[in-house]
């Protein structure tokens, strides 16, 4: 008797202490917040939802590159202005994405908000994991403006003609199908501008030019500033085998450069046909051999087949690796004082490129929101007014341009010019004001790592692009001497007016197609397929002539037959087939 | 109504109580989980539940073996299982010796530091290791600067890309992460041998080789033994984790035993059916071996642990 009084006891005392608290967390903290908007304060609004009671809301998110409770300066605005509180879930973060996928989609509850690529998406559909959205989606302010485009998506979904809405596909746009808005491309090669132009900036027509260009500057500074070994090329191998990927990443994403997109078992080219990336005369053998060549000539990092991605980021954002391909992987070097020095990363033009680009995905770009079926009532009204808001020009401009009048200013005409904790917030993770939260920047920024609406989007407040890097006040600013040496020596403003002038980008048109997903035979030859494409390609990097570099290709071929290899390709073709049709479609 | 006629009995059913705990972990643990094993039987892909739709028999066992190619993968992981955990039960011997020459230290601080040193490695993470390993031994690790800058090599060796070598790098990581802790056993086998064999055999003049040859070793060879035993059962069972993280394109042939190759089938593609059906065999080649042991341990030393 004497344990069942104290547990009565004790349960008291916690319904009590947690009432205390979320007295203090609910509504007593927005008497002083500086980012509610009043308007979305009243109980009344959308259909009365209630907010006094501060709700978690789970984020199943594939995107997300951390796991746990949103914290920090977006956190605290969600708080604010919804008492929402979010806990992501990162299957990409949890140590063993598979798993977690697995038992919560068993549980029946993936999360109450779901962030997921294409096809797993239509299989939750199927298997009743996913709410149907139509209504919700017509009756919200911002959501419902991108209507059509989440019904075309959705018409894709099988046996859902009619297109009910159940996925908000990410990233869309409110541009076209056929635009390309951005200045840069995906991948392209680039070097750091001063050693670039300090052995004079020498013509390169091929990919051997580039290789010499790259012998010559890594020849120039063997070590970086600090005196650690710089490599022209530095390669990871934990990226290999994502999704549907059977090939190794780093030579992956560079086919791109030569026209053709690599999807699983076929490469996609930019002009409409198809390979299989085991062709000889195909991309990915062409880059497989570039990183050998370059290996030959001592450019390849030798620490690429054993570290990660994060120790490879490291000697990136140390200047000791001296060619980047990513338009992003700027981002770990480039400052505007860096580049007035001409010390940063630009295009570098080679003239047999032709680059794979798809336009502005006005559609999405292959991955989607959605409300998990076991939401009801008032959470469920919560977590749409929560999705609603993100893709509200308000909600974006958290997420794309970060904390007003911190991160940027608005001049009288409202248009935004960047401050400096604006540039630098994210790279330097500096800290936010104490009415904001305090923290670093980039631990309180938005850990869905996701967005509803691309940044190249028009913000109908201002005019101009989400994203700072097209605002007229950003790029009159950054007008850097690299930029204006650039210019004056190739005649075009920036790299994509440059490589339209040549003829070396054409645009694919965006198409969000969902296509189905593996069924078990074929996942399990994908499996097996990509574990020996994957350890060949970079055995290959590393061979030790061209000879050896020839057999293991011509072995990994004879293997791949023995694994069913034209199964999976037949499967691939027969996916790709429909996106093909429908980029044919958009461009009539 | 008198429940129990007998006290026997009732102190029988007490008895069994004592150790319902224990048969109810066991149950709830090892067998239950065995319900598992029917996603071998089926095609089973997650989210989708399980219905009887897609019952497929034993496709998935033959699948494994059916051509050359698969043939050749599952005979190679195999191999590799069969010679790592070989390497390790043909050197089980050595915590053993271990222990016999850490008890011969008089010098108690120092043997106890000593143990303590060699303990430790067993409570490090193999990620933990691996992180280890690659800033000693990469690139620009602490082993290739002082080769370089010593001027023995002039260019970094590749260490942990080297696809030779491979069994024998991860018996020595494993041999330096488990040595102390598996030597805690003998230790415990040696203080319980009795002082008085010591004593005699110092009073006939025995030195001190001929104590450890004639008595100390003697005198826990049933433990190492038993030890013996239960490794072979768990053969095919070499553990994950050390290859897991160790692994790379170039020693994958070298390092991919039926542990890793089961969780690089099932997680890197959603192959559950077919990685249960691997696992399903694990078991059934285990169980086989544990008897042969057993078998074997009967007819050698005419005592049989099972």
């Amino acid at each position: 008797m004497k344990t069942r009084k104290k547990a009565i006891r004790l349960a008291a005392v916690l319904v009590a202490f947690s009432l205390i608290m979320t007295g203090c967390g609910g509504k007593n903290k927005t008497v002083n917040n500086t980012t509610a908007n009043t308007s979305s304060q009243s109980d009344t609004a959308l259909g009365g939802i209630d907010r006094t009671e501060p709700l978690t809301l789970e984020i199943y998110d594939v995107a997300a590159n951390y796991q746990g409770m949103q914290s920090g300066w977006f956190g605290k605005v969600v708080k604010d202005k919804f008492n929402l509180e979010l806990n992501i879930i990162a299957p990409q973060a949890s140590g063993n994405g598979e798993a977690l996928y697995q038992t919560r989609t068993a549980s029946g509850k993936l999360g109450d908000i779901i962030l997921l690529d294409n096809s797993p998406l239509q299989d939750c559909i199927k298997a009743g994991l996913i709410s149907d959205i139509t209504n919700e989606v017509q009756s919200s302010e911002n959501l419902n403006q991108y209507y059509e485009q989440y019904k075309t998506f959705n018409t894709g979904l099988e046996e859902n003609t009619e297109g009910k809405i159940y996925g908000l596909p990410c990233q869309i746009t409110n541009t076209s199908p056929t635009t390309y808005t951005d200045t840069e491309i995906y991948i392209s090669p680039m070097l750091p501008w001063d050693y670039y132009t300090e052995i004079g900036t020498p013509e390169m027509k091929t990919m051997e030019d580039l290789l010499k260009v790259l012998e010559q500057i890594q020849a120039a500074h063997p070590v970086n500033a600090a005196g650690d070994p710089s490599y022209a090329i530095s390669l990871w191998a934990d990226w290999d085998k994502g999704g549907t990927q059977i090939t190794m990443e780093t030579a992956t994403q560079l086919t791109k450069m030569y026209g053709y997109e690599v999807n699983g078992s076929i490469m996609l080219g930019n002009t409409g046909d198809m390979k299989q990336v085991t062709d000889d005369d195909g991309a990915y053998y062409k880059m497989l051999h570039f990183f050998f060549e370059a290996n030959q000539r001592g450019l390849v990092d030798p620490d690429s087949g054993t570290q990660n991605w994060d120790t490879a980021c490291t000697k990136m954002k140390n200047k000791q690796v001296l060619m980047f391909w990513y338009s992003w992987q700027r981002g770990f070097w480039n400052t505007p004082d860096r580049a007035n020095d001409r010390n940063a990363y630009i295009y570098a033009p080679v003239q047999d490129m032709n680059f794979y680009q798809p336009s502005d995905s006005y559609y999405g770009d292959g991955r989607a929101l959605a409300i998990g079926s076991h939401m009801e009532g008032n959470t469920r009204a919560r977590a749409i007014e929560f999705l609603d808001w993100l893709i509200s020009p308000e909600g974006l401009d958290f997420l794309h341009a970060g904390i007003p009048d911190w991160s940027y200013t608005k001049d009288s005409e409202g248009k935004y010019t960047l401050t400096e904790e604006g540039l630098y917030g994210l790279m330097e993770n500096r800290t936010v004001p104490d009415e904001w939260g305090g923290g670093g920047f980039d631990d309180g920024n938005s850990k869905i790592n996701q967005w509803p609406l691309h940044s190249v989007s028009t913000n109908p407040n201002t005019g101009e692009t989400y994203n700072y890097n097209y605002w007229n006040s950003y790029l009159e600013a950054n007008k850097t001497i690299m930029t204006k040496e650039w210019s004056e020596k190739y005649g075009a403003p920036n790299q994509v007016a440059y490589l339209e002038k040549t003829g070396q980008l054409k645009p694919v048109p965006n198409v969000n197609i969902i296509l189905p997903s593996d069924t078990t035979d074929i996942a399990l030859i994908r499996s097996q397929c990509a574990t020996i494409i994957c350890d060949t390609s970079w055995r290959m990097v590393f061979a030790k002539d061209e000879e050896d570099f020839k057999a293991m290709w011509e072995e990994m071929k004879i293997q791949l037959e023995g694994l069913d290899w034209n199964q999976l390709v037949e499967f691939d073709k027969s996916k790709f087939e429909k996106v093909l049709e429908a980029r044919e479609a958009a461009m009539k | 109504m008198k429940l129990f006629q007998n006290k026997k009995k009732k102190k029988s059913i007490i008895e069994f109580l004592y150790i319902l705990p224990f048969l109810i972990l066991i149950a709830v643990f090892a067998y239950y989980p065995l319900y598992g094993w029917v996603y071998a039987f089926f095609d089973y892909r997650p989210p989708q539940p399980l219905t009887m739709d897609n019952f497929v028999g034993l496709k998935w066992f033959q699948s494994l073996v059916s051509n050359p190619v698969k043939t050749k993968q599952i005979v190679n992981v195999v191999t590799n299982t069969l010679v790592m955990s070989g390497i390790t039960v043909t050197t089980s011997w050595l915590p053993m010796l271990f222990a016999v020459f850490l008890n011969e230290i008089k010098c108690i601080p120092f043997r106890k530091a000593v143990q303590t040193v060699t303990t430790i490695p067993n409570f490090i993470s193999w990620v933990l290791v691996y992180s280890v390993a690659f800033n000693i031994f990469n690139n620009t690790g602490v082993v290739n600067q002082v080769f370089v800058s010593l001027g023995i090599i002039d260019k970094p060796i590749q260490f942990l890309q080297a696809s030779e070598h491979v069994w024998l790098t991860q018996w020595l990581w494993l041999t330096w992460k488990n040595l102390g802790w598996a030597a805690i056993m003998y230790i415990a086998a040696i203080t319980s041998i009795d002082e008085e064999l010591f004593e005699a055999a110092k009073v006939d003049g025995a030195t001190r080789m001929q104590m450890i040859r004639y008595i100390t070793i003697p005198s826990i060879l049933p433990t190492y033994f038993v030890l013996l035993m239960l490794s072979i059962a768990s053969f095919l069972t070499n553990g994950m984790e050390q290859y897991y993280v160790f692994q790379n394109a170039f020693n994958k042939e070298k390092i991919q035993v039926l542990d890793l190759y089961v969780f690089n089938l099932a997680m890197g593609s959603g192959s559950y059916s077919v990685a249960t059906a691997l696992s399903i065999l694990k078991s059934m080649i285990s169980l086989i071996l544990l008897s042969l042991a057993n078998g074997i341990s009967k007819l050698v030393r005419g005592e049989s642990f099972l």
